[in-house]
């Protein structure tokens, strides 16, 4: 009976062992990394798991599982608070100076090949001290949709300047047609704003720049659009986004980023449209690029392979791969004409990447930016004007600023 | 209506209306109101049923119609299944896995809720133990702590008793909830002590008498209860959106469809999501039609039935 003991002790002891030491001399020659991004079209999903699996084929040394969730900000906070961040994810360059504050993210941009080759506005938008943190993935700009057969059936040619494009809105505002769709919203107006000339802040975000006369200008074009009665917002529409009242041919015009391109062919094949650059303001041409990158966190187990991984991802191939669906757009200036060969009809949001701005404020500026729409709203229905909404503005912009 | 009825209607000011048509009218302006506001309530889920089965563009063209539109051309658009194929045969999600889960989790949960919290409800209310007041006064002030306060929290826990990812993380914080003890003590006040004294002096034991007396005349508020659990968690999406991390074979209807919207903004695809929605609401909505009895006297359920 002791025997009998003693011997299962040991038998389980010795189990145990090889249990506990099997992963380990596993773990010596595979690493396991987990990224995570959000959930996107079902199209966009499908084409990164395939990259993802592409790249497990052929690195048997670093597997990959992708992680795509619903409720992305929810979930990566989680996961930070949790200490066990992804070993590679997205952030958006609106939450980007958010992260760095947060000490989250590990300066990996210079380590990618050949670092230079994206675009030096979206290098900008993940670079901040000096240091490029985290490598574009992608990018979407704002661009100028126009109806075709609205436009041909008026004489009239694509709008290059304001000028113009006050013009033609107000031309093709008849038959319960309105000449564009002008939304409440920051995300839009702001590329007047720089078009102007004007600006949100001062370039290391110290000061409030936007109460000069340049934003006076921007506004003033912005809502005069409205209340002369040549554009209506979505809600006058009975619409739920720009989008929706440029399909349903409600408006001649709108101010949209890429995104719309696949919109309009599933949900409006009929439509006749083109895009167009942003046209130039007094200060010249303006458009905002929306990007995202992937980011290694600060406390990543295996930062090699992260990097190298992210380094695929946003090298040649690996971007090629992703970018040749035709949604968002690659952020390396040597895969321009190679994309541009397959999609020529997005070559305008594509341009924008020489002037665009970066879609980045710093953390606790969504307050600003709730103000800029309530006084955007405000000034449409001739309830503020607009230097005193700038100056509204401005002063909570400038308690933001001051209380970092 | 022939002359001779009216004229002996007439009363002593000379004329009068036949004798019902005030309650006709009443009865009339009641019937209109409630047909407008049941149509108000019916109608959302006419539209993402009806929509759910037509294409694309003839959704984006043609909301409010419930039938197919017709195309610019001239040619009509047909009814499809296209939305339900997209969204049950997704590449990146197992809905029919997820239907699964939903209903596995809210019957566990449920029937937990039922046991644990009808237990709770009646040691508070009938045991008398040390730190009994102090008890109770903890689980109302757990009802007034948001949420959104412990989503953190709860994920480190679950996190360190190693639970992300599995059903126990779905399944055993929900055993019980603060509100369903308090639902039952109040009820289990309400019973005459008198009943449990009869069954004492019997000599049944304290469980004997609390599952074969006493809860059989729990009823009504079990099942308010039971309602209560069964759709906050077929509802819920915090709870599952934070126990689970990479097995996405273990989503929950409420996340697959977060997860099938996806980060696509303004843009969205609606025959895919009307299905999805729908697939999510269904199920709910045939329970409710099954049930509806039980549905109403729980819900009525005010407290004393002595």
């Amino acid at each position: 009976m002791n025997k009998t003991f003693r011997f299962l002790t040991l038998a389980i002891v010795i189990a145990l062992i090889a249990v506990a030491a099997a992963p380990n001399a596993r773990a010596a020659q595979t690493v396991n990394l987990v990224l995570m991004g959000w959930s996107s079209s079902p199209s966009e999903n499908e084409r990164l798991q395939k990259i993802v699996d592409d790249w497990n084929a052929a690195n048997a040394d670093i597997q990959v599982t992708l992680n795509q969730v619903p409720d992305y900000d929810t979930t990566l906070q989680k996961s930070l608070a949790g200490g066990e961040p992804p070993d590679v994810f997205y952030v958006d360059s609106f939450r980007f100076l958010d992260l760095v504050r947060a000490d989250a993210l590990m300066p990996v941009g210079e380590m990618l090949t050949n670092a230079d080759d994206f675009y030096p506005s979206l290098r900008d938008a993940f670079t901040t001290n000096g240091q490029f943190y985290c490598p574009p993935k992608d990018f979407s700009t704002l661009a100028l949709q126009i109806n075709t057969e609205m436009f041909e059936a008026a004489g009239l040619s694509a709008p290059t300047t304001w000028e113009e494009m006050r013009a033609a809105a107000e031309a093709l505002t008849k038959d319960g047609v309105y000449g564009a769709v002008v939304p409440a919203d920051f995300a839009r107006w702001v590329a007047f704003l720089y078009a102007a000339g004007g600006s949100v802040t001062n370039d290391d975000f110290t000061e409030m720049t936007i109460n000069s006369p340049e934003a006076a200008a921007a506004l003033k074009f912005y809502t005069d659009l409205y209340l002369d009665g040549f554009a209506k917002t979505p809600a006058d529409l009975g619409v739920g986004w720009p989008g929706e009242a440029f399909g349903k041919g409600l408006v001649a015009m709108s101010f949209e980023g890429n995104w719309i391109e696949p919109y309009l062919k599933d949900q409006f094949p009929d439509l006749k449209h083109m895009a167009v650059e942003m046209p130039a303001g007094p200060g010249g041409k303006a458009t905002m690029a929306f990007t995202v990158c992937y980011a290694v966190p600060m406390k990543a187990k295996n930062p090699e392979a992260a990097v190298k991984f992210v380094d695929y991802l946003t090298g040649a191939e690996g971007m090629k791969a992703w970018t040749d669906l035709g949604l968002a757009m690659p952020t390396r200036a040597s895969l321009r004409e190679g994309w541009l060969a397959q999609f020529p009809n997005l070559e305008p949001y594509l341009n924008g990447a020489e002037y665009a701005r970066k879609w980045q404020f710093v953390p606790g500026f969504q307050a600003v930016l709730d103000k800029v729409n309530e006084q955007l709203s405000l000034v449409m229905g001739e309830n503020q004007t607009v230097n005193g909404a700038l100056s509204e503005i401005e002063t909570i912009g400038a308690e933001v600023l001051a209380s970092r | 209506m022939s002359t001779n009825t009216v004229v002996s209607n007439l009363d002593a000011r000379g004329f009068s209306l036949p004798p019902n048509i005030g309650k006709i009218i009443r009865t009339m302006l009641t019937y209109g109101v409630l047909i407008l506001f049941a149509l108000a309530m019916i109608m959302p889920f006419v539209y993402a049923v009806t929509n759910s089965f037509k294409e694309l563009p003839d959704i984006a063209a043609n909301p409010m119609r419930l039938t197919p539109g017709i195309r610019a051309d001239g040619t009509p658009y047909n009814w499809t299944t296209i939305g339900y194929d997209r969204a049950l045969n997704n590449q990146q999600i197992n809905f029919p896995r997820a239907i699964f889960n939903s209903f596995f989790v809210a019957v566990v949960v449920t029937i937990m809720r039922v046991i644990f919290n009808s237990m709770a409800g009646y040691a508070l209310a009938r045991i008398r133990f040390p730190g009994r007041g102090a008890a109770f006064a903890a689980l109302v002030g757990t009802l007034m702590v948001p949420g959104i306060v412990l989503l953190i929290p709860r994920y480190l826990v679950l996190s360190q008793l190693g639970w992300i990812d599995t059903y126990w993380a779905l399944l055993v914080p929900y055993f019980a909830d603060a509100f369903g003890i308090f639902l039952m003590k109040q009820f289990f006040e309400s019973i005459p002590r008198e009943i449990e004294e009869a069954a004492e002096i019997d000599g049944a034991s304290r469980f004997r008498m609390f599952f074969v007396i006493i809860l059989p005349m729990a009823i009504p508020a079990l099942t308010a209860m039971a309602i209560f659990a069964f759709q906050g968690t077929w509802n819920d999406f915090q709870g599952p959106l934070i126990a689970l991390n990479l097995n996405r074979e273990l989503y929950t209807l409420p996340l697959a469809l977060a997860f099938l919207r996806g980060v696509t903004g303004d843009a969205i695809q609606w025959d895919l999501m009307l299905a999805g929605s729908v697939i999510t609401t269904l199920p709910m909505a045939v329970i409710f039609f099954i049930f509806q009895r039980f549905f109403i006297e729980g819900v009525s359920y005010t407290g004393v039935k002595g």
